[in-house]
């Protein structure tokens, strides 16, 4: 397995190697780069949503001072 | 000291961008928007402290997603493409918007269209490579060779722009 290879089984696959393993992998610097790279390629890639700041407020406010579960529980 | 109108235009005004810088760092539309949420949820509970601008806003939601990130185990942050050690984030100022457009122009410019495709269904859509492979029609060895040839593109022009 060549150093991307090696890159794209551990983003993918990550349960299959200790944290040990993933810490002594990224320790070399070729590998860290492309790793840095696939980070940096997902930022540039995740999709925007379109926002509506009226609507993303109403949501925080409702959200905000929804009664808990605990509370709603109390008072029945 | 501020009432829940100023904390609401300051809401308004700057919650798209906070949301912009929130995802640019964990990829994630809902932990994102939670973590915005925090950021103005505190305002409000501690609305005597004063005014508060842009700036504040920015940094409170960079540092809650740079928490975030540093309690995730190495696993979680490699599975969610985050970057392996805290000091990246810092050292390079992290996310930069100029390296962020400089990497979506290169992919749109300099790659293959089938470079572009896995490109595309990796980091837009989170398929697997055995996925990639099924939607493309082709082997995972050949998304891989597609997707190693993209990075080496990309990494040799953004060595050319440093």
């Amino acid at each position: 397995m060549n150093k991307y290879e090696l890159v794209f089984d551990i983003i993918e696959l990550p349960e299959n190697y200790t944290p040990w393993r993933l810490h002594e992998i990224m320790s070399d610097p070729d590998i860290r780069e492309i790793y840095v790279l696939m980070c940096k390629i997902k930022s540039a890639k995740t999709p925007l949503p379109t926002i509506d700041a009226d609507r993303e407020w109403e949501n925080f406010v409702k959200k905000k001072y929804a009664p808990t579960p605990q509370i709603l529980a109390y008072s029945k | 000291m501020m009432d829940v109108n100023d904390i609401e235009r300051l809401f308004k005004a700057h919650f798209s961008q906070m949301q912009r810088l929130a995802m640019a760092l964990l990829h994630d539309e809902d932990i994102a928007r939670d973590i915005v949420h925090d950021v103005f949820a505190r305002l409000l509970d501690y609305s005597q402290g004063g005014p508060v601008g842009p700036g504040y806003l920015m940094m409170a939601v960079r540092n809650h997603c740079l928490n975030h990130i540093r309690a995730c185990e190495i696993r979680e942050r490699v599975a969610k493409l985050y970057f392996h050690d805290n000091d990246v984030y810092a050292s390079e100022s992290w996310p930069d918007e100029e390296t962020i457009t400089l990497i979506y122009d290169l992919i749109q410019s300099e790659i293959s269209q089938q470079g572009r495709r896995v490109i595309e269904l990796r980091f837009t859509e989170g398929l697997p490579f055995s996925e990639i492979a099924v939607a493309m029609g082709i082997s995972k060895n050949a998304v891989f060779r597609h997707l190693r040839k993209a990075l080496s593109i990309i990494r040799k022009k953004i060595n050319q722009y440093e």
